[in-house]
């Protein structure tokens, strides 16, 4: 190689080492545009135990016999857990809506939310409502008795069970003035079984 | 590896591939060219994450991760270049991983023994990854928020978990150290699984090469110290519930799935990443040559006297010696593990007596190759003989032999056996030009390493002391070279002029190379 094809190789290398380094600098920090711009954010985040649906009946002695010795129990039961109608609006506009289920393969876990609506920053007054959609019986399950269903609906279990449980109907009303790229998070709260909106706690 | 035998889609790759390792070569030469030295600058550059990485760590804090990791980028001479040396390495550790892994794809080293070191690599990969995608959330800013969100959402998208992943990060209440704990204790653990990964990665290559060479080695941890200085690295604001970021900076080379995740729903982004990963995994099954894979090595015990010199060339580790039963003729027999073998035929080149080598391609059948090659009515005395691999005959072959050369394409470089030469020299030829590719970028790791070695120093298997060395010259081009290789030759052809034409003398040559016929043998 000659003293000026050296030269200009060391100055071409140098040069593009230079780039290199620099683009990864650069590609270490693309910036990328983020909804909502200018606009707030109604969050709707939580996770609730839905409602378990349970038939249960009295097992007929021939039934109940043909069961080992440790299964032999008056009543059975059988059920899954129940689907909920989430609609949330704004200023009596529906703004997002979705049926729930609870998860796992066989949705019989936690009822997982999340929902992010951008909305015009500003005073709104949001709705949040949840409703339990189904109570139909599982299939093939014969149809309880009046009866039957006082006595399930006592078991001290079953009782302990459903104070865990979201309940069938859970409304929210909020009135909230949003900044740009503000949050407002409507969430539930297992303890008092409530939905509420929470905002930013003010800056100190 | 005959490059007719490959894919149309690693062709392609070699072409481009060999077109920008030409440029590479102008600048940086082919000793300190950085995409040979793809795999050592990945490990160049865990070196300086580790570094980097435990000097950060004392002045983490699980408790403030955001408030922490803004001290000590708030420290302009000490922790500010820290942090962006150990980022920008992990990025350039990315870059150099995929430009290493489409050099094994384009130089279809991917397949047979080697799927083990291909899809090892792929899981070294998904922990580099993952392992950067711990870095960015402990940091907890908006970019680190984001990564944390959106991976959790995909992560849910597998039905398998009883509670969302996810809602850990969407609620109202701050994340508890805990979380940054084990977010800490993965980001440390996964360098460490990386280990074992890597083990595995090199277990089948013998003397793998670790670190690039030192010019390289200092200009990268030099211009890494330098852009962390010149630009120092910020900080984005931090997480947080109530505020969504107008725009993050995203580092391209870990994120680079992140804006798929929005624009596409959770499930479709993760079953595109599950088929990005699926699709590098099966690499190995889809290049694999069918009918048509080249045979392993194997050892004609006849010939074998027990030198050792193929287990210590092979670059795979797959010849070991053994002993043999007694009344050999010798002690030890050298023996073939065809499941490590690649069939690179480097043992061809390494043994005198010719005993070994992927069958069709051993010594002996070199030398009857190269006999016919001379026998050719077509030859002339005094002609230059260039002998190159076929991926480069097939580049600029016609190039060189328009200005008078006898090509002789053999299938790499470095498996010549050093007697082809001889055969060559004392067959008339005023000088023989051997083309191999520079050693960084031998598809069979060593060849030209022990080519040089066998025909400068002595190296067992040498190229014989009768054999004027000044009619002989080993040079380095790869397939797209065709200038170099021509400067290279005119080159050689000035050198030897005035050695005048080369003495016809064949007959004798490989005398001492033929096998020992067997009633010869005591
Ligand atoms: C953490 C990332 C990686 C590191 C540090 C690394 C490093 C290395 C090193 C040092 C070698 C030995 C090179 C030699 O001396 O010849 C090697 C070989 C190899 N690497 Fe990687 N590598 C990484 C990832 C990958 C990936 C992602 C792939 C492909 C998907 C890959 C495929 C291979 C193959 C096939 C070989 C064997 C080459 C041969 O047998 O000829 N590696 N790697
Ligand atoms: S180089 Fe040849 S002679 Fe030496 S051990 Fe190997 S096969 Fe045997
Ligand atoms: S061809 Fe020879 S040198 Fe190459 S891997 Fe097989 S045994 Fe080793």
């Amino acid at each position: 190689m000659s003293a000026s094809q050296s030269w200009r190789a060391t100055v071409g290398g140098g040069t593009l080492a230079l780039a290199a380094m620099v683009g990864i600098v650069h590609g270490s920090q693309v910036p990328v545009a983020l909804d909502p711009g200018t606009r707030a954010v109604v969050r709707v985040a939580f996770s609730a135990r839905p409602e378990r649906i349970e038939i249960c009946r009295t097992l007929p002695d021939s039934e109940r016999l043909a069961l080992p010795a440790h299964m032999r129990q008056e009543t059975a039961c059988e059920g899954r857990t129940a689907h909920y109608h989430l609609e949330v609006r704004r200023d009596g506009q529906v703004i997002s809506a979705d049926l729930l289920r609870g998860g796992g393969l066989r949705s019989d876990r936690q009822l997982y939310v999340f929902h992010e609506v951008a909305i015009p920053r500003g005073p709104s007054e949001i709705e949040v409502l949840l409703v339990r959609v189904d109570s139909v019986p599982p299939r093939g399950s014969a149809a309880p008795d009046a009866a039957d269903e006082a006595r399930a609906a006592e078991d001290p279990m079953r009782l302990r069970r459903q104070a865990g449980e979201v309940p069938p109907r859970l409304e929210l009303r909020a009135r909230v003035t949003l900044a740009p790229r503000e949050v407002v998070l409507v969430t539930y709260d297992a303890e008092s079984r409530r939905l509420l909106a929470v905002q930013a706690p003010p800056s100190p | 590896m005959n490059a007719a035998d490959r894919r149309p889609a690693e062709r392609a790759a070699f072409r481009f591939l060999a077109s920008f390792d030409a440029g590479a070569n102008r600048l940086y030469g082919w000793r300190a060219n950085p995409l040979y030295q793809s795999g050592t600058i990945v490990v160049a550059c865990f070196l300086l994450m580790l570094l980097t990485g435990l000097w950060l760590v004392l002045f983490y804090r699980v408790g403030a991760p955001y408030d922490s990791v803004a001290r000590i980028t708030g420290d302009r001479w000490v922790g500010n270049w820290m942090r962006g040396v150990h980022r920008y390495a992990s990025d350039a550790a990315v870059l150099a991983t995929l430009v290493h892994a489409f050099r094994m794809f384009a130089q279809g080293r991917s397949w047979g023994p080697r799927a083990l070191a291909w899809v090892s690599g792929v899981v070294l990969l998904g922990l580099i990854l993952a392992c950067g995608w711990t870095g960015y959330v402990m940091v907890w800013d908006t970019f680190g928020q984001s990564l944390a969100r959106e991976g959790a959402r995909m992560l849910d998208a597998l039905p398998i978990l009883s509670e969302p992943t996810s809602r850990a990060f969407t609620g109202e209440r701050p994340l508890p150290p805990a979380f940054f704990f084990l977010n800490l204790f993965a980001h440390i653990g996964i360098p460490l699984a990386m280990g074992i990964g890597f083990w595995l990665h090199l277990s089948r290559v013998a003397r793998p090469a670790l670190l690039p060479p030192k010019p390289l080695l200092y200009g990268l941890v030099g211009g890494l110290v330098l852009i962390s200085l010149a630009l120092p690295i910020g900080m984005l604001p931090e997480a947080s519930p109530f505020h969504a970021p107008a725009m993050v900076r995203l580092d391209l080379f870990y994120a680079f799935w992140l804006p798929f995740t929005r624009w596409l729903r959770p499930g479709p982004a993760l079953l595109l990443m599950i088929g990005s990963a699926l699709a590098l995994l099966s690499v190995p099954l889809v290049t694999r040559r069918r009918a048509a894979a080249p045979p392993p090595s194997t050892v004609d015990e006849d010939l074998c006297v027990g030198c050792e010199q193929c287990a210590a060339d092979c670059p795979f580790e797959a010849i070991t010696m053994v002993t043999r039963p007694p009344g050999g003729r010798s002690e030890l027999v050298a023996r073939v593990d065809p499941a490590r073998c690649v069939s690179c035929g480097i043992c061809a080149g390494s043994c005198a007596p010719m005993g070994v080598g992927p069958p069709g391609r051993t010594g002996r059948d070199q030398l009857s190759a190269a006999r016919a090659f001379l026998d050719d009515p077509a030859r002339r005395s005094g002609e230059h003989v260039v002998i190159c691999c076929d991926r480069g005959a097939e580049r600029w072959g016609d190039a060189i032999a328009a200005e008078g050369a006898a090509v002789l394409p053999v299938d790499c470089a470095g498996n010549l056996h050093t007697s082809i030469i001889e055969l060559c020299v004392r067959g008339g030829a005023a000088g023989v030009l051997v083309v191999a590719c520079p050693p960084r970028d031998c598809w069979n790791r060593e060849g030209p390493r022990w080519l040089l070695a066998r025909v400068y120093h002595d190296r067992e298997a040498e190229l014989q002391a009768r054999v004027d060395r000044r009619r002989v010259r080993v040079t380095y081009a790869n397939a797209s070279e065709a200038t170099e290789v021509l400067a290279a030759y005119r080159g050689f052809v000035d050198d030897t002029r005035p050695l005048g034409a080369g003495g016809a003398d064949p007959g004798e040559v490989g005398a001492e190379c033929e096998p020992v016929a067997a009633e010869e043998q005591s």
